[in-house]
């Protein structure tokens, strides 16, 4: 007769199914929400024929609408991913449940960088033109990051230090992207628009550098999963495990931040997806083991703004709403409900 | 105590003098009122008909004549006003576009104009001369170019962020601000400062013949405003009839228009003076059927609508050359299936071009006739209208840009 199983390991084998059941239930909501993300639009088309044409226009560069929808599609899940990835490193490395991709400033700079471009432009660059954008963008996403690096160390690398750095620079940039909008144009509330995030103009080349930006994220993730998992218990923890807890949070949050900053170049900013999507999965899952909670949340954010996205551009015939009012409306009752048991995975 | 005595009786002398002087002032307050409310009376009844003919205007479908009888009552009912008053027509009251009260003391000789529409219509009343301060996108007449680099007008900001004090320190007899949602804290502050300030909304064509007729009876030029109106009616009404002669007689149909002022995909619906620019001009805005003001329209939408016509706002240059912006739209998914990118019928509006057909001013009737020329050369015997359109080429059509 076998011996009956401990509790604990009751409790393990419980855990490991009840992750397999979500990632999978999960997994099959971003289908259906994908493929009924290819068949609506301005007419109703067959998904599986939109995937199928598309992807060959895709190959051959000449794109009709069914090569469109595809890339738009693929643009929503693969900046859903980035974003609750980035999300939830920020959650780990910021120790605080209100982190978000753009907690770190990194959001700030990139729109101060794009929009001090935009009003130089016109003579010298063209802002909109692939190149010119990403890296500007990125470059500043990139300073704005190393300088809240830079305060955060003076004060220690500490959680609550890197997240006040990130709020100081933040605000800064901010409000200094502001600026020159005030002295180029007198549509002041499109260049906000714009910077509210919109798929409406996705780009093949943005795709790939995110995706493979997205993968390099998530193979350094995995490669250090055992102590960031550990960085929610305490440093010293990790210290114990033989691992250098700043330099983890160094590392993850400056990838968090590259992946973010480009999806802030090409989209703008769109917010909630990076903050709900981790905490909605840890609601589900019932735990919050980065195994299980990663690659829940990054399915779980990509479902969103999917599923926002075709929302944005189908609820008003020929109009498109911008894609951060949907998915807040629609995160934030799921958020709601899952904040409910927050006290039982330690915040 | 002789002290105490002599002060109670001058504070005695005071407060008797304060009641007397204010019972004065109290009667004749009452009369200058009801003189006052003599002349709101009739000057209600102007605007009872400007606004009809506003009303007229929107809901405009060949009824052409109605336009111009409208503008004879007009003319009539001030012709009525102006003997009522004989000599007499300040101190006016009057109310402005967000229904505020308005008390002109006397003929405006100092005025700040906050808003290009503004700028222009002063200046086409011939009021020009008064203006002390413009906001910092007036730049119409060329005139008032060099009167901002010599000093004598000042630029006091725009419609979001106001110079309170640079405004005060003129000395204005009167403030017209440009309506806008930011524009609602300015109104206090001024009138707590004691200057005269009167909101005009400029959003549709029936704001602008309000606009002349306002700023006309208060600049004392109600007659130039009559007649600005009746040039700009004539303007328009003389295009819209000779394009929907044409299509009548050759029963060729309305040309559809994207217009896409801003990337990537603004565009203007049904609420818009623009999409009245284009009505005019004989077209069909694809998104005129809708209710919307200014909104992103979905590409797809656009495809299946399929515009003969698209016409693209230069914004100065901000987003490249002509021909980048052209290209990007050529090469959008599917896009180069739409009749007007197969046909090559991308148009740039540039230069001054793009400021008239962006400002519901009094160069309405230049606007739509550009329009008309752009959409339906033939009519107009052109045989190419280039990419890139500008005063220059407009100027080459024989349009006066004035």
């Amino acid at each position: 007769m076998c011996p009956l199983m401990s509790s604990l390991e009751i409790f393990v084998l419980w855990r490991k199914r009840r992750f397999l059941t979500t990632l999978t239930l999960s997994a099959l909501i971003l289908a259906i929400l994908f493929f009924t993300h290819l068949s609506l639009g301005y007419s109703v088309m067959n998904p599986l024929n939109v995937l199928l044409s598309g992807t060959t226009q895709l190959i051959t560069g000449s794109l009709g609408i069914e090569g469109y929808r595809v890339l738009r599609a693929l643009t929503a899940v693969v900046v859903g991913a980035t974003l609750a990835l980035s999300g939830y490193l920020m959650q780990l490395s910021t120790k605080n449940p209100l982190a978000d991709p753009y907690i770190l400033g990194v959001s700030s700079g990139a729109l101060f960088a794009v929009s001090l471009t935009l009003s130089i432009s016109g003579y010298v660059l063209h802002p909109l033109m692939i190149g010119v954008r990403t890296i500007t963008a990125f470059l500043g996403g990139l300073i704005a990051y190393l300088a809240t690096l830079f305060i955060a160390s003076k004060a220690g690398m500490s959680p609550t230090s890197l997240v006040l750095a990130g709020v100081a620079v933040g605000t800064f940039f901010y409000s200094a992207s502001l600026l020159p909008q005030y002295f180029i144009s007198r549509d002041i509330h499109k260049l906000i628009a714009w910077s509210m995030g919109s798929f409406v103009s996705p780009s093949a080349d943005a795709l790939i550098l995110m995706i493979s930006a997205l993968l390099l994220t998530m193979s350094y993730a995995f490669y250090v999963r055992h102590p960031l998992n550990n960085l929610q218990v305490s440093d010293d923890f990790v210290k114990q495990l033989g691992w250098d807890p700043a330099r983890l949070r160094r590392y993850s949050t400056l990838l968090a931040s590259l992946i973010t900053s480009f999806t802030v170049a090409w989209f703008g900013v769109i917010g909630f997806v990076g903050l709900a999507a981790p905490h909605i999965s840890r609601r589900i899952l019932k735990s919050s083991e980065l195994v299980f909670v990663l690659p829940t949340s990054i399915i779980l954010g990509s479902a969103l703004l999917t599923a926002s996205d075709l929302l944005s551009k189908v609820l008003v015939a020929g109009v498109e709403i911008p894609v951060n009012v949907i998915a807040s409306m629609i995160g934030a009752p799921v958020l709601a409900l899952a904040i409910v048991e927050l006290r039982k995975y330690g915040y | 105590m002789v002290s105490q005595k002599i002060y109670v009786a001058l504070l005695l002398i005071v407060l008797v003098f304060s009641v007397v002087s204010f019972t004065i002032n109290y009667l004749m307050i009452n009369e200058v009122r009801n003189i006052l409310l003599k002349q709101e009376l009739v000057l209600s009844k102007v605007q009872a008909n400007v606004s009809e003919l506003q009303g007229s205007i929107n809901s405009l479908s060949g009824k052409t004549n109605e336009l111009s009888n409208l503008v004879k009552s007009l003319q009539a009912s001030y012709e009525e006003l102006s003997s009522k008053l004989r000599g007499v027509k300040y101190p006016l009251v009057i109310t402005d576009s967000i229904g505020r009260t308005v008390y002109v003391k006397y003929e405006p000789s100092r005025v700040v104009s906050v808003g290009p529409s503004l700028t222009e219509i002063l200046f086409s009343l011939g009021s020009g001369d008064k203006i002390v301060g413009v906001d910092r996108f007036s730049n119409y007449p060329p005139v008032i170019n060099e009167l901002i680099e010599r000093g004598v007008v000042k630029v006091v900001g725009d419609a979001f962020t106001l110079n309170v004090e640079l405004i005060a320190s003129l000395r204005p007899d009167v403030v017209f601000l440009t309506y806008s949602a930011q524009i609602e804290k300015y109104v206090k502050t001024l009138t707590d400062l004691g200057i005269c300030v009167y909101v005009v909304k400029v959003e549709d064509f029936g704001d602008v013949y309000n606009a002349v007729m306002s700023l006309g009876i208060i600049m004392n030029k109600a007659d130039s405003a009559l007649e600005l109106l009746s040039n700009i009616t004539g303007r328009v009404m003389n295009t819209y009839t000779r394009v929907i002669n044409y299509l009548n007689t050759t029963g060729t149909p309305r040309v559809s228009v994207y217009w896409e002022i801003f990337p990537d995909y603004w565009t203007l619906g049904g609420n818009t003076f623009q999409n009245s620019m284009i009505v005019y001009a004989g077209g069909e805005n694809i998104f005129g059927n809708t209710s919307l003001s200014w909104f992103v329209a979905s590409p797809e939408s656009i495809i299946d609508l399929n515009p003969s016509v698209i016409l693209l706002s230069y914004n100065y240059g901000m987003f490249g050359t002509p021909q980048d912006l052209i290209g990007m739209i050529a090469s959008r998914p599917g896009w180069s299936n739409i009749t007007a990118v197969r046909e090559g019928r991308v148009y740039v509006l540039g230069g001054v071009i793009e400021d008239i057909v962006s400002r519901p001013g009094p160069r309405l009737g230049v606007a739509v006739e550009v329009l008309a020329r752009i959409l339906y050369p033939g009519v107009y015997n052109i045989t190419q209208v280039p990419s890139f359109i500008d005063e220059n080429v407009v100027s080459g059509w024989g349009v006066p840009l004035g």
